[in-house]
């Protein structure tokens, strides 16, 4: 092996053990100004941790093909005897990143605050169960703040998950399950039960499903549907304002079946004829705390940036509302995406006490220069 | 919940797959282009001064990874009669889901990948097994092997320093 060999596979050894630590929790401060230094140092570290990074896809298919059962896989490591014949004499450059403590999810405390909170709703359902034949029904009403998210497990067992700025009523009886949207968003594993379906009002739309799992986002004038998996039947009751009566006549609401990655958009009380391929990735991006864009307009990007934080982008030039980007953060993380606006030639971004006002540097095009 | 929840984790984890891909794609590989996009992006986490301001670095280096691949499909597009040129609704994002080169690109390395896995170490392997295929977290790999998360951590990022040597000199 030559010198330059033996050094990149050190290199590609060290990206490899940077990348497996990124998998488990969040980075302390100290490992990341290291993993920023470490990345910075040199184009082959960087190139070398991209190459890891694009394995993702292939180790996928390339394991699932396999088909091998855990059983199998497990008695295949137990007859190990544990030698690990190292290849490269890599181990000789190896800085190790450190160790994290194990499977540190953002989220956590907010389902360990929900423990409680299905203590709690437990005995309800109990109470409501042992109670007479009057159809008694658990009321329970929660809400998220500006910035705020929460998970609760509902007493039938399913789990409700809200986003930024939310308000719901959850209604529960032995026949019928209702979560009423007043406003925000809401993601929903359905448990199922044939008995009672579960159904998410959200203004006129009623979302009805059985066991699912699915996610409806309440706006000003229209309600977006996205289903995960399962199916979920919508329907919209359509209050016809009086003077319109004459004209219009009555019809039972139509009902539209939205499946898998599908979506559908209700506006203004009209639901679209057909639903649509549904970017899950976009639409799931919240769970966690993320913000995921694939050639979106900035302006857009930047609105759903300020659902979740107080200091806002403010973007005035049409063309730059208008830029198309790409891109992937938590939710707020705003300072890392004022960074990458900057990178973006001829933008400029300046920090207000607010705000960031995101402008165009006239002289420059804003876009890269072409490649020949 | 928990499948729930790592079906969602399995989605983002996989987000940036196909723009990371479209580095190291054959399309690319066939002109300087890809040495030029690593420069591209390298360029750009140069000009980060103010590194506490990132507090996802890895996100970040994806993020403006992502978006260079992004440009230089644009500017590809922009460019009549160069090599590279595509039909319009072609050239977004790279998406090998769409065509046949790309997809043979992928059979290709799926097929190579499975070669090479096979020359890992027991435990080494049966651990990418169980977090790629079966998408167990370190500590249930862990527990179900009976090693620390710490050692699961360490067999995968040998595996995959493995892979990714063996997978340069694929192309």
């Amino acid at each position: 092996m030559t010198e330059e060999a033996r050094i990149r596979s050190a290199i590609t050894q060290v990206a490899a053990d940077w990348y497996a630590a990124h998998r488990v929790g969040q980075p302390s401060d100290a490992d990341r100004a290291a993993f920023l230094a470490w990345l910075k140092a040199s184009p082959l570290h960087m190139e070398e941790y991209l190459g890891v990074a694009a394995l993702d896809r292939s180790m996928a298919a390339a394991t699932q093909e396999t088909g091998l059962s855990k059983e199998t896989l497990i008695e295949l490591a137990r007859a190990d005897l544990g030698a690990i014949p190292l290849d490269h004499g890599a181990t000789a450059h190896r800085q190790p990143p450190p160790s994290r403590p194990p499977e540190v999810r953002p989220w956590r405390p907010a389902l360990a605050a929900a423990g409680i909170a299905i203590l709690a709703s437990g005995a309800g359902f109990l109470a409501w169960r042992s109670s007479d034949h009057a159809t008694p029904v658990d009321v329970r009403t929660y809400r998220t703040g500006h910035g705020e998210q929460s998970a609760r497990p509902l007493a039938d067992g399913s789990m409700l998950r809200m986003n930024t700025d939310t308000l719901v009523t959850v209604r529960f009886s032995p026949l019928e399950r209702t979560i009423e949207l007043d406003h925000g968003q809401v993601a929903i594993h359905v448990v199922h039960d044939e008995r009672r379906a579960l159904h998410v009002r959200a203004g006129s739309t009623d979302t009805v499903a059985i066991g699912t799992d699915f996610d409806v986002y309440r706006r000003t004038d229209s309600t977006l549907i996205t289903v995960v998996s399962g199916q979920v039947s919508v329907s919209v009751d359509s209050p016809v304002p009086p003077q319109r009566l004459a004209q219009v006549p009555a019809k039972p609401p139509s009902k539209r079946r939205v499946g898998a990655a599908q979506q559908l958009e209700v506006v203004a009380d009209v639901p679209a004829p057909e639903p649509r391929p549904a970017d899950l990735r976009e639409t799931t991006a919240w769970l966690e705390r993320k913000v995921v864009f694939e050639e979106r307009p900035l302006a857009a990007v930047a609105e759903e940036f300020n659902r979740y934080n107080d200091i806002v982008f403010a973007i005035d030039d049409p063309t730059l509302r208008n830029l198309k980007i790409s891109g992937n953060f938590d939710a707020a993380d705003i300072a890392s995406f004022a960074a990458f606006l900057g990178s973006l030639g001829g933008v400029h971004v300046e920090r207000l006490p607010a705000s960031f006002r995101v402008s165009r540097v006239r002289t420059k095009p804003t876009t890269v220069p072409q490649r020949s | 919940m928990p499948e729930l929840r790592a079906r969602f984790v399995e989605k983002l984890f996989s987000e940036h797959r196909y723009a990371l891909q479209a580095f190291f794609s054959r399309r690319l590989r066939t002109k300087q282009d890809a040495a030029d996009l690593v420069q591209e992006v390298y360029l750009r986490m140069l000009r980060v001064r103010d590194s506490d301001a990132i507090r996802n670095p890895e996100g970040y280096l994806f993020t403006v990874a992502t978006h260079v691949v992004y440009e230089h499909s644009l500017a590809a597009r922009r460019a009549p009669g160069s090599v590279d040129a595509e039909p319009v609704e072609a050239a977004a994002m790279p998406d090998p889901s769409h065509g046949f080169e790309e997809l043979f690109d992928l059979q290709a390395r799926v097929a190579r990948l499975q070669q090479v896995l096979a020359q890992l170490p027991p435990k080494c392997r049966a651990t990418v097994h169980l977090r790629y295929q079966h998408g167990l977290s370190y500590q249930e790999i862990g527990t179900a092997l009976g090693i620390s998360a710490h050692m699961v951590q360490k067999y995968l990022g040998i595996a995959l320093a493995h892979c990714r040597r063996r997978m340069v000199s694929l192309r």
